[in-house]
């Protein structure tokens, strides 16, 4: 996918171009085709960051509010922020260059956030034995931090990141969408976490036998057994600890797991109906 | 993105620059002509498409036309038709050898292989010397960065240059 920003490619050009001259060095007085277009994106991938940056925490908590559902991911509300606020800062922008300046600098912030955020879940981290997890985390984050380009290619994502998480994320390039996937990973963490080990293996056992090599969020399996129990407590009136009590407070978990927990809800109340019938 | 973006990254007073260089050139008797500069401009911008690669800053035309224009292979008749050549090739090759080689290795590469094996022939150059060393460096060669290109060739060249015994021989039999 490519950003777009308001500026005019006569205000990029010469930004790539001092960018390519110091890509080549003194080294080399041409590029490819392929380069060039990759040294845009760096351009553009910058600004894109400054200009979301622009966008106040304030003005998202407002837009959460108006929001209907909260089906939201953050990512769809910032990007609405970002079309609100175009027009705006058409009139007080700041020249292309101070901008990709500046969202270079932020960009190299994020990473540095990205990188506390990872060494702040390592020392928790809990793969439960899925190695698409454990190889995306503890192999593969490593390898961002070491090879991510943020001077000529800050766009590239470097990872496959094989292990899905709740949120859609194929929005966001980079940084953007490393920093997001970490967040979704430690919101899973916390959620796992505040359960005993064995019986989020059990859960994993059950929903899938071979739950090790499954390309599947590991969340769903457990939601799903503690649905079980709460639907189970309810027919049979036994007493049983509803599952909200595990993220009680913690609203932005909430916003994470809501759309698994309707999924079985609603495919649950399906079963109970199809059940009726027969 | 439109393509048409890296049209603008072309430095517009590039024939201007080549002009430029007829003060050092002309000491060898070789000058280019204002239609003479915009045709190698024209030339060098059909290059570039092709090889699709885009150039900025000065452009290496003038860094040719100082390493070449000593030469006594380029007369002021082949000139322009030299140089057109010289920087097709120069492009081809940056790409044949991925980027690999820096400007100056491979105009000194060149320029080396025009003089003493090549003995200004382009093609000989294109098709054989520069066609073997971009194949070594694409194999992972890169010896020539000590010496910057020069005398780089002799270890990789497949022909026997210089015999010295046949040379001893030759020479025995005709006195």
């Amino acid at each position: 996918m490519e950003y777009q920003v308001d500026y005019e490619l006569e205000e990029l050009v010469p930004i790539v171009a001092k960018l390519a001259e110091k890509y080549t060095g003194i080294d080399s007085s041409s590029i490819t085709y392929e380069k060039a277009n990759q040294l845009m994106e760096a351009v553009i991938y910058c600004i894109h960051e400054n200009d979301m940056d622009m966008i106040q925490d304030e003005d998202l908590s407002n837009l959460e509010d108006k929001t209907e559902t909260n089906n939201v991911d953050e990512a769809d509300l910032k990007r609405s922020a970002y079309k609100a606020n175009r027009e705006i800062r058409q009139l007080e922008r700041s020249n292309a260059e101070e901008a990709y300046k500046t969202g270079k600098n932020l960009v190299k912030q994020k990473v540095k956030r990205a990188l506390e955020l990872y060494h702040e879940l390592l020392p928790e981290f809990d793969s439960y034995g899925n190695y698409y997890l454990d190889q995306t985390i503890k192999k593969g984050m490593p390898e961002f931090f070491k090879w991510y380009d943020v001077d000529f290619e800050p766009q590239n994502t470097l990872l496959t990141l094989d292990y899905p998480v709740l949120r859609e994320l194929c929005n966001l390039e980079g940084i953007d969408r490393i920093y997001e996937y970490l967040r979704c990973i430690q919101l899973e963490q916390r959620f796992l976490g505040k359960m005993k080990r064995e019986f989020v293996i059990q859960c994993l056992v059950k929903y899938n036998s071979s739950y090790k090599n499954m390309v599947d969020n590991l969340c769903p399996a457990v939601l799903m057994a503690l649905e079980e129990r709460k639907m189970q407590g309810i027919v049979t009136g036994q007493v049983l600890t509803s599952y909200e009590t595990y993220y009680e407070g913690d609203e932005e978990m909430i916003r994470y797991l809501m759309p698994a927990v309707k999924e079985i809800i609603i495919r649950n109340s399906q079963f109970v109906v199809k059940g009726d019938i027969s | 993105m439109d393509k048409n973006w890296m049209e603008l990254l072309r430095q517009k007073n590039q024939i201007q620059i080549i002009k430029q260089t007829n003060e050092y050139s002309e000491k060898y008797g070789l000058t280019l002509t204002e239609q003479d500069a915009k045709v190698l401009v024209t030339e060098r911008k059909g290059s570039l498409q092709t090889q699709k690669r885009v150039e900025f800053g000065q452009g290496v035309l003038p860094k040719l036309i100082y390493a070449f224009c000593d030469s006594a292979y380029i007369t002021q008749e082949n000139y322009v038709d030299m140089l057109t050549q010289l920087q097709e090739l120069f492009y081809l090759f940056k790409n044949e050898m991925m980027d690999e080689i820096t400007d100056d290795e491979l105009i000194c590469f060149m320029k080396e292989q025009f003089e003493t094996i090549c003995y200004g022939d382009l093609e000989y150059l294109g098709g054989t010397c520069l066609d073997i060393f971009a194949q070594a460096i694409r194999a992972g060669y890169r010896d020539y960065r000590d010496s910057e290109g020069e005398g780089a060739y002799h270890t990789l060249d497949e022909v026997p240059r210089w015999d010295y015994e046949l040379y001893q021989e030759a020479l025995r039999d005709l006195f």
